[in-house]
């Protein structure tokens, strides 16, 4: 080797080491960057934790905050409270005090002396004040300040005076006094937002509560009220037209099962039959609302629960004017009892103070009542007393469905046979043929058979064997036979010519045997086709005349369920037992 | 409580048989859903049984006058079922023109009357006013009319 | 007339109940239910001011 190339190779060899130790280099430095990478994402994950950390403690610093500022208001509005309505908590001690004595029947002296006058003086704007005085002066036999003490009170709260002492004076036998209250009680309220304690009010005046004249009584006001909400025919028809929904609720299945020839052979099948079943509605209707009627309703111990609870609010619940300031004391309890969370907060609010009590329009009511109960929760009773004041339009939307129905039967009844009514038919591809049942059955029949003769006859005359037209040729070939033949062979061509004629005059004669047994065969077909199809025909006129009665047997009890809502108009007197008073034509006119 | 009763009848009563008057200031729907009462029954029946012409001409003139004062609304005549007997089942009463007619069931009848067929063959209607919007009010034996 | 139903704050949320059966959060009751007659009543009523009761035989 020369030392050139001993040179060259020491270079090689350098750079070769060079390279691995950068070879080296390189994997460690990727090694350090996965190292770094995995600080990285340590750092990440702290980072993320030390964000939680401090929202955290945000959150907590929040409801610290919260509390404290609670805590603040709290002591605050307490004082408020205290100071503007505290009067108000005595009342309320005083209200359930006497409305104890009055459940027990034994209400003290020491009692009325409590609810002296001076108590409507203190409490200046509170309705509950002047109406103890009153019940206390009633218990006192002190008739003059009874008087001032329901003038005031009624001054202040019509509304919840009426109600008060309506309920109070039915508990202490009072029926009479307490009507005219509840009259009281239903003219201070708004008939567009009826809430729950009108809900309770209507199941205890339809259970019998107040007595048939409070019945009477109240359908007064709700009349009014229905005349007042009904200012326009566009909602008077609106209610009619729901009372009709529940006729069309009423219609009966289809009746093919029944009449399945009819059902088949006329066009005019399905108008019969929706007629069918919309008349069978009135029987369905009578099963319903005859039930209704006499459904002897026992009134439920429920009632006078809801009445104690009705009564219970009326000497606990806040006064109007209290109202703001007591919401803004809940809100700040229940922020502290639930460690400053906002929103656990506003769950746990007491919900009388905020309850969202569901109101209703009366004209909702009434009609929901009637035909829907289960949907806003009324009982029976309160249902058929409903059906009462719905009367008017119950009748109106049955006459008009009735007169509907009546109007879809058909002025003719038809029979249509088509090609395909039997196979027979199929086979002499027999026209359509169409009869109506306003002409009498035998002239049908003799029209149906002359129709399928007409049909067939071009078809069996065509298989007729044509003599004449096979003879022909025979006939000619014979002679010609002969004339040839019998010069030629003598007799013996005039034998063999007779042999040969015979033969073929014999396949003709068999030919013409079967044409004919044809002829027969399809002869029979057809008389079976006829008389299949004359059946039909009949079977159809039967139906015909069993449908017929079974519509009118139907539609005749349209009178019964106008007799029937005539006797629910009066059955709104739950309680004692209804007479049943004969329909006056002058009273059904459209009120 | 039979006081109160009889109050709540009476004044069932009084909406039942207006004056002439009230009935005007009704509003009109409900007054054109009045009962019919027996003075025109009575004259629609007696149209139906076979007068002479003026008699007949004076009673339609009675009943188109009946009918604008109560009712507000004259139907151009009334279609009812037919009490002569066969081949006749039903009839037509023409209040302007002054025509009876009567028909068998494979009779055509004229239009608008033509759809009260079928409600004059059930025979639960006294007879069915026909008005010139095409509108059919079916009337009831007591007096009672369908709308 | 009716006690305000509007809520300032934010709803609570409720399930449907059918209106006529809206019942409040149970509460202890202010009476104990007995439901007897005050024997010690005078035979007058209260009643709405302007109203005159008639005395009539039959208690209704």
């Amino acid at each position: 080797m020369s030392v050139n190339e001993a040179r060259i190779l020491h270079r090689i060899n350098e750079v070769q080491s060079a390279v691995t130790s950068l070879n080296q280099g390189v994997i460690q430095v990727s090694g350090q960057v996965a190292h770094v990478g995995q600080r990285a994402e340590e750092t990440r994950n702290d980072l993320q934790q030390l964000a939680r950390d401090f929202a955290d403690f945000v959150k907590r610093s929040e409801r610290i905050a919260n509390i404290q500022r609670a805590e603040t208001r709290v002591g605050v509005v307490e004082a408020q409270l205290e100071n503007q309505f505290g009067h108000h908590n005595v009342v309320r001690r005083f209200a359930t005090g006497l409305l104890q004595g009055f459940d027990v029947g034994l209400v003290s002296e020491e009692t009325v002396r409590a609810v002296s006058e001076q108590l409507m003086v203190q409490n200046p704007r509170y309705w509950l004040a002047p109406v103890l005085v009153a019940l206390g002066a009633w218990a006192s036999d002190d008739q003059e300040l009874c008087e001032r003490g329901i003038q005031e009170g009624f001054r202040r709260s019509p509304d919840r005076t009426s109600l008060f002492l309506a309920l109070v004076l039915r508990r202490q036998g009072r029926r009479e006094s307490s009507v005219r209250w509840l009259r009281q009680y239903l003219a201070a309220q708004d008939p567009h937002a009826l809430g729950r304690n009108f809900a309770v009010i209507l199941e205890c005046i339809s259970q019998g509560a107040f007595g048939p004249s409070g019945v009477e009584i109240v359908q007064e006001r709700l009349d009014a009220w229905r005349a007042q909400l009904l200012t326009d025919e566009d909602r008077q028809q609106a209610q009619v037209g729901r009372w009709r929904a529940e006729m069309d609720r009423h219609v009966g299945p289809s009746a093919q099962p029944n009449f399945p020839r009819l059902a088949e052979v006329s066009p005019q099948w399905p108008q019969m039959d929706a007629a069918l079943s919309h008349a069978a509605a009135h029987g369905a209707l009578i099963t319903k609302y005859a039930a209704l009627a006499a459904e002897e309703i026992t009134p439920q111990d429920r009632i006078e629960d809801a009445v104690d609870d009705i009564l219970d609010r009326l000497v606990r619940e806040f006064d109007e004017e209290e109202l703001p300031l007591r919401r803004e004391h809940a809100e700040h309890r229940a922020v502290i009892r639930n460690g400053g969370d906002l929103d656990a907060a506003r769950r746990d609010l007491d919900s009388d103070l905020i309850a969202l009590e569901q109101k209703l329009d009366y004209l909702t009511i009434q009609s929901e009542s009637a035909l829907n109960p289960g949907k806003i929760g009324v009982s029976r009773a309160t249902q058929r007393m409903a059906v009462s004041s719905c009367h008017d339009w119950f009748a109106r939307a049955h006459a008009t469905f009735c007169g509907d129905y009546r109007q879809g039967l058909p002025t003719d009844v038809q029979v249509v046979f088509e090609t395909t009514h039997n196979t027979a038919g199929v086979v002499f591809k027999l026209p359509r043929w169409t009869g109506s049942f306003t002409r009498p059955m035998p002239e049908l029949e003799a029209d149906l058979a002359g129709h399928w003769d007409r049909a067939s006859r071009p078809f069996i005359d065509g298989l007729a064997y044509n003599w004449g037209r096979k003879v022909i040729a025979p006939v000619v070939v014979l002679l010609l036979a002969l004339l040839i033949l019998v010069p030629v062979a003598g007799v013996a061509g005039l034998i063999i010519t007779m042999i040969g004629g015979g033969i073929w005059f014999l396949v003709l004669y068999i030919q013409s045997q079967a044409a004919a047994k044809l002829q027969d065969a399809v002869r029979e077909l057809l008389a079976r086709g006829k008389q299949d199809s004359l059946q039909q025909l009949r079977a159809a006129g039967a139906e015909l005349i069993d449908w017929t009665s079974a519509f009118r047997r139907e539609d005749s009890r349209e009178p019964q369920v106008r007799a029937l809502i005539g006797d629910l108009a009066t059955a709104g007197a739950a309680a004692s037992p209804y007479e049943r008073r004969v329909a006056d034509p002058g009273a059904q006119s459209g009120a | 409580m039979e006081f109160a009763q009889r109050r709540r009848v009476e004044t069932r009563l009084d909406a039942g048989t207006p004056t002439q008057d009230r009935q005007l200031q009704r509003p009109p729907n409900q007054a054109a859903r009045a009962p019919r009462h027996a003075g025109i029954f009575e004259a629609v029946h007696r149209i139906d049984a076979g007068l002479d012409e003026a008699t007949r001409a004076q009673l339609a003139q009675w009943i188109r006058d009946e009918y604008q004062s109560q009712f507000g609304d004259v139907p151009l005549g009334f279609f009812a079922r037919c009490h002569l007997g066969p081949p006749y089942v039903d009839h037509r009463l023409d209040l302007w023109q002054n025509i009876v007619e009567h028909y068998a069931p494979g009779d055509t009848v004229p239009e608008p009357f033509a759809r009260a067929r079928m409600l004059a063959r059930t025979g639960s209607y006294d007879f069915i006013e026909v008005y010139a919007s095409g509108e059919l009010k079916p009337v009831l034996n007591d007096g009672s009319v369908v709308a | 007339m009716t006690s305000p139903t509007q809520n300032g704050s934010s709803a609570v949320p409720q399930e449907v109940v059918p209106w006529a059966q809206q019942a409040t959060k149970p509460q202890p009751r202010a009476t104990s239910r007995v439901r007897q007659m005050v024997r010690s009543l005078p035979s007058w009523d209260p009643l709405p001011p302007g109203e005159i009761l008639v005395n009539r035989h039959r208690r209704d």
